[in-house]
């Protein structure tokens, strides 16, 4: 499970230093990261820590 | 965090400050909403960050997805939702003003001549007389209601990958004729415009119709004069 959440630490971590990015002062370079990358990078993480939690109950309901 | 952006939101409010002459703002003045979403937004990313940044050294002394569940759904679920909201708010907001327009220097002949007080050309009159408060290039290149904001959005994707990927030719031009409706959407229910002696009755009609171009007399819209 934990190489799973620390993947998806990593992706997300990628995608809030994006937004920092832009938050510190929007030009057209971030805006189109942050519309093109942002929004993956949040997804895959949040799929990869949602596989990790459906793993880690399935193991506990199996135990 | 809040802190963090909120400290932000101060020194974007000062720098606004010192490019132009201090107005005095009306009692209770809290800043724009501009200003609130991107120090909100700071905030929210920076704790965002650090919650990212705990979770991790937990997992690495040996905590579990279980303990660390509550903190890794918040960095991993809500506060990324919470972020792109905020985003999507103040980057489209931005990306509407005469600086986003400028920022690829094909467009920097055309926003010099915007903002040159000595020009005459239908923009830069609009602009230095401020018949439009804010966002010039977007007023007058968006059609009205709801299609048009999305077409001038999908259009602004497009002069992007033309412009990362070179496909354009010099001198720009618009892509297509200028509609009157974008004129008329703030000039025709005026007085002026309706009883002026440039725009007799009989010729209203064609204007309204789009027989005849607004710019045939009141142009040229632009003079840049670097444009090559």
């Amino acid at each position: 499970m934990k190489p799973l959440v620390q993947a998806a630490i990593v992706l997300a971590a990628a995608g809030a230093l994006l937004c920092l990015w832009l938050f510190s002062g929007v030009n057209w370079v971030n805006f189109f990261f942050f519309m093109v990358l942002v929004q993956p990078l949040f997804v895959a993480a949040f799929l990869l820590f949602a596989i990790a939690v459906v793993r880690d109950i399935a193991s506990r309901r199996a135990t | 965090m809040i802190g963090a952006g909120v400290a932000l939101l101060w020194v974007t409010e000062a720098s606004a400050a010192s490019a132009a002459p201090a107005v005095a703002q009306p009692e209770g003045w809290i800043g724009t909403t501009t200003q609130w979403a991107q120090g909100l937004g700071f905030g929210l990313a920076l704790l965002t960050l650090i919650l990212l940044v705990i979770a991790w050294r937990g997992l690495r002394r040996g905590g579990s997805v279980r303990t660390l569940g509550g903190m890794l759904f918040l960095a991993l679920t809500l506060l990324p939702l919470l972020v792109m909201f905020v985003g999507y708010l103040h980057g489209f907001q931005e990306m509407e003003t005469v600086q986003a327009c400028g920022g690829c220097h094909v467009m920097t002949p055309f926003v010099n001549d915007l903002k040159d007080p000595k020009s005459e050309a239908l923009a830069a009159v609009h602009y230095k007389n401020r018949y439009i408060q804010d966002n010039h290039c977007y007023s007058c290149h968006t059609d009205y209601g709801m299609f048009g904001t999305a077409s001038a959005k999908l259009a602004g994707v497009r002069h992007i990958y033309y412009y990362v990927s070179g496909r354009y030719t010099l001198p720009i031009k618009i892509a297509s004729p200028y509609p009157n409706a974008r004129c008329l959407g703030c000039h025709a229910e005026s007085q002026k415009f309706l009883n002026s002696d440039g725009h007799p009755k009989e010729d209203q009609p064609q204007l309204f119709a789009g027989a005849m171009s607004c710019l045939d007399c009141h142009g040229p819209p632009h003079t840049p004069k670097e444009a090559k």
